[in-house]
């Protein structure tokens, strides 16, 4: 089985600033694997080089294996992310716009109807299944948002930030959604502030700052915020005396 | 291609602005084409007024609201399909949600096609549907006893060329998609729409219209003179139409190529 995802040596700038630097990572099949860091240090920009939305200065972004700007189309069918925004169009139901996402992931008009049903099910939703997206609450259209990813079960899924908006219900409902997505062979790359949440579900736990991977914390550890910060400081020490940068 | 385009029309088909564009697009032509050539037939406009009326009470009903449909059905057409262009190519962008048409199967390439598709095809239904009611009120009209506003031969040949007049200005709506893509929103094409339209009446007026895609189809449809119609040629107007298959073509490279750099 194939590596679902990887940044090798991904650099990337923005003018003067160095966005990745050596980004190097990966996600094996079955695996979460959850990028922590502070604001700008990186992990968006990593997960857009995954999606093809930015394009590196060096290195590689491969999905299931191939460069994402050459991914197959039986590839892309089995990629699923919530980058920035979530997909979702205003005019649509929540019900019209999960299914649309499947049907654009490859699912038939009719899995995909009976796909947007599960999900409006699974996260939820049901109480708003025929209500435009403009009225649903940040809340519930990030859960929109997870569901349009997911419901043509992908086996490869990126989500930058998904519990940002949501209430403790609907946190425990993503991580549920997250954990069965792995269980059944999925490799899942999510990046998270709440560091107890993803010690809670994350295999892989990797820190970065400063556009790089500064190093990895170990899941279900109850001081996972004090070693955070440790290695974050750590590595501002060792850039400040020259070791580092 | 077909998901595509079927997402393209679910979210056009629900969205205010189509409401509104489709209903100034096939109700302004019959509407204030008949609706002018009556009031300037009932005597009551006095004035500065009455001048701009004037052609409007030579000859039959019918005639003179075939005359007055050219002009109104290419401003109309040309403003309406250029604002559902802005926003079918700037929606994503104003919207923020860009960004997740990327790394999908159904390419950014093949959503570009489906809205020109969905364009396209609103501006043929548009056009038709405005051409049709136009004949269904100068019938009524005739009916209620409006001498010379029933459908004759030659009315029904005025108001074909008046129709692919306005299909021809609706496509030229095409092109505004790609200003739409090029300034990540409606904003920058609806200026340009703006800009086109100042542009062409310009242009128009100091007799430098056949040439100018946005000018000679509304020249030939009578907009400016029999003699300003019977100067446009088949060249003229099959430049326009290429210009907006070029157009298309330019506003579906730029929406696949986009990049959020």
């Amino acid at each position: 089985m194939s590596t679902a995802l990887a940044l090798v040596g991904a650099f990337k700038a923005y003018g003067e600033h160095a966005a990745l630097v050596d980004f190097t990572l990966d996600v094996q099949p079955g695996q979460i694997h959850a990028i922590v860091g502070l604001n700008g240090a990186g992990k968006t920009t990593a997960m857009k080089a995954l999606v093809g939305q930015t394009r590196l200065d060096q290195g590689e972004a491969l999905v299931l294996g191939s460069p994402i700007a050459d991914a197959s189309t039986s590839s892309l069918a089995r990629l699923g992310y919530v980058v920035d925004e979530p997909f979702g169009y205003p005019e649509l139901t929540v019900l019209a716009n999960i299914a649309f996402a499947a049907r654009l992931h490859g699912l038939s008009s009719d899995d995909a109807v009976a796909a947007s049903h599960t999900w409006v099910e699974r996260l939820d939703l049901h109480q708003w299944a025929h209500t435009r997206a403009r009225a649903l609450s940040l809340g519930n259209r990030q859960r929109l948002g997870f569901a349009c990813a997911s419901a043509h079960r992908p086996s490869v899924l990126i989500l930058d930030e998904p519990t940002n908006a949501l209430d403790p219900a609907g946190v425990l409902l993503l991580r549920d959604a997250l954990v069965d997505a792995a269980a059944r062979g999925a490799g899942v790359l999510v990046s998270s502030h709440h560091l107890d949440e993803v010690s809670r579900i994350a295999h892989l736990i990797t820190v970065v700052h400063a556009g790089r991977v500064i190093g990895t914390l170990e899941p279900g550890q109850v001081d996972l915020e004090r070693r955070f910060f440790e290695a974050v400081r750590a590595w501002d020490e060792d850039a400040r005396t020259g070791g580092t940068a | 291609m077909t998901t595509a385009i079927a997402l393209q029309w679910a979210m056009f088909s629900r969205s205010a602005t189509a409401r509104v564009v489709t209903a100034l697009a096939v109700l302004a032509t019959p509407l204030f084409g008949i609706g002018a050539v009556a009031l300037a037939r009932s005597k009551t406009i006095t004035g500065a007024s009455a001048a701009k009326f004037e052609p409007f009470v030579e000859g039959a009903f019918g005639d003179a609201v075939g005359a007055v449909d050219g002009q109104i059905l290419t401003v109309v057409m040309m403003l309406t399909a250029g604002f559902a262009v802005a926003w079918l190519f700037g929606r994503e962008f104003a919207d923020r949600t860009y960004g997740t048409l990327f790394a999908l199967p159904v390419s950014r390439t093949q959503l570009a096609w489906a809205k020109v598709t969905v364009a396209s095809s609103w501006v043929v239904a548009c056009v038709t549907a405005a051409i049709a009611l136009t004949m269904v009120g100068l019938a009524i009209t005739q009916a209620a006893g409006t001498q010379g506003a029933g459908l004759t031969g030659s009315l029904v040949v005025v108001l074909l060329r008046v129709g692919a007049a306005g299909l021809i200005m609706g496509l030229l709506g095409l092109p505004f998609g790609w200003v739409a893509v090029r300034f990540r929103g409606y904003i920058g094409a609806l200026g340009a729409i703006i800009g086109v339209v100042a542009v062409s009446q310009i242009l128009a007026s100091v007799g430098l219209g056949q040439w100018v895609p946005y000018v000679a189809p509304a020249l030939w449809a009578g907009a400016g003179g029999e003699e300003a119609s019977s100067s446009i040629g088949a060249a003229h107007l099959l430049w326009a139409l290429a210009f907006a298959a070029l157009g298309a073509w330019a506003a579906v490279r730029a929406f696949a190529r986009a990049t959020l750099d």
